[in-house]
């Protein structure tokens, strides 16, 4: 008959266990799946030739990953001058972190005014002309190649140079 | 006189007795049961705090309330070691406090960042309304939640405090397991359940 306690004290252990891993399972904390990838925060300065909306940041991202979608913003710019001007712009970031990481692309009204990593970006561009009390929209758009390395967690604030020359009639 | 009581006395005896045996029995039945759940539970529970050890984590005593609800006074943490840039904003995590480098401190976090080769790390506890930030060395590690036991806590604190106490009654637990399993797989002759 001993074999009818066996069972018994078998089932009894097996619940208790069983409770335990109850209680382990009820009392879990998961990792959390929070997207964790790079920052990238975009200002403009603009000299007194060129009227910007806003002193804030126009292109503000905080999860910028290797392959995803890129980050798109627009600025809009507008010659107050009385005659044309050539905008060129350049980028100053305080930290290289992601100089190389992160490629930038400008472009206004179709035409590109530069492309390449934020690191190429700390040279001015080419230039874009804009004529008496013109307007034009700056495109800006950020992204992290696939495969890139060492950009979780990184953030980078940039500023946006721009520089406005005053195009002087020619003399005829 | 006793040759004619005897056989008389043991008849009456097994009359009161026999109705009663199967009520007996279920009940022992069902104390044993209860008896080996309590066992196993605590046996269950000795084997989450201890087997986590062997994957570089480790149990912790929760000593405050500054996680409440999620972490309560006299839980018990279970934490395992990561590389800082493994966590995420969300986790809740264990490191060192930045201005007592003896203490630890487990809480969630708010937001991180990389800088160069160091993490800085935004925390604050759930029950808290000011944030701590601190930073490790992206190389480092830190301890990020798994589970926790609720109040167990208190149980390893009074373990603690009443030493010899616990030590005494915690080994005649272990024997009395040691027992109770040897009877599992090596069942003795007579048992008392035998005589049904």
């Amino acid at each position: 008959m001993s074999s009818a306690i066996a069972p018994i004290r078998t089932a009894g252990i097996a619940t208790g266990l069983a409770l335990a891993a109850l209680l382990v399972l009820t009392f879990r904390v998961p990792a959390s799946s929070e997207l964790l990838g790079a920052g990238l925060r975009i200002t403009a300065m603009a000299p007194g030739e060129l009227h910007v909306p806003s002193s804030d940041a126009f292109l503000k991202v905080g999860k910028l990953t290797p392959g995803g979608e890129p980050a798109q913003a627009s600025l809009p710019l507008r010659n107050v001058t009385s005659g044309p001007v050539d905008v060129r712009v350049r980028a100053q970031m305080a930290t290289p972190e992601l100089d190389r990481a992160v490629r930038v692309e400008l472009r206004s009204d179709g035409q590109k005014i530069a492309s390449g990593t934020l690191a190429d970006l700390r040279h001015w561009t080419r230039s874009l002309r804009l004529e008496r009390a013109d307007e034009r929209t700056l495109r800006v758009r950020a992204w992290i190649p696939a495969g890139t390395d060492n950009t979780i967690g990184r953030r980078v604030a940039a500023q946006l140079e721009l520089d406005a020359k005053l195009v002087k009639p020619e003399r005829r | 006189m006793t040759a004619l009581t005897t056989p008389r006395s043991r008849r009456l005896r097994v009359r009161l007795v026999e109705p009663v045996m199967p009520v007996l029995r279920v009940l022992r039945a069902v104390l044993r049961y209860v008896g080996m759940t309590v066992t196993g539970f605590a046996v269950g529970i000795a084997l989450a705090l201890a087997l986590p050890l062997a994957f570089d984590a480790r149990p912790l005593v929760v000593l405050s309330g500054s996680m409440e609800p999620a972490l309560a006074t006299g839980d018990v943490s279970v934490v395992r070691s990561i590389a800082p840039l493994d966590a995420r904003p969300g986790d809740i995590v264990t490191f060192r406090d930045p201005d007592n480098a003896q203490r630890l401190i487990t809480h969630r976090v708010r937001a991180m960042r990389v800088q160069g080769d160091a993490v800085v790390f935004r925390t604050r506890g759930d029950a808290n309304d000011v944030s701590e930030r601190w930073r490790v060395p992206a190389g480092g590690e830190i301890g990020r939640l798994m589970y926790r036991i609720p109040k167990l806590g208190w149980v390893l604190d009074f373990a603690r405090s009443k030493g010899l106490f616990v030590l005494l009654l915690g080994g005649a637990l272990a024997l009395l397991l040691v027992i109770e399993l040897t009877s599992i797989w090596r069942p003795e002759e007579g048992d008392d359940d035998q005589v049904a």
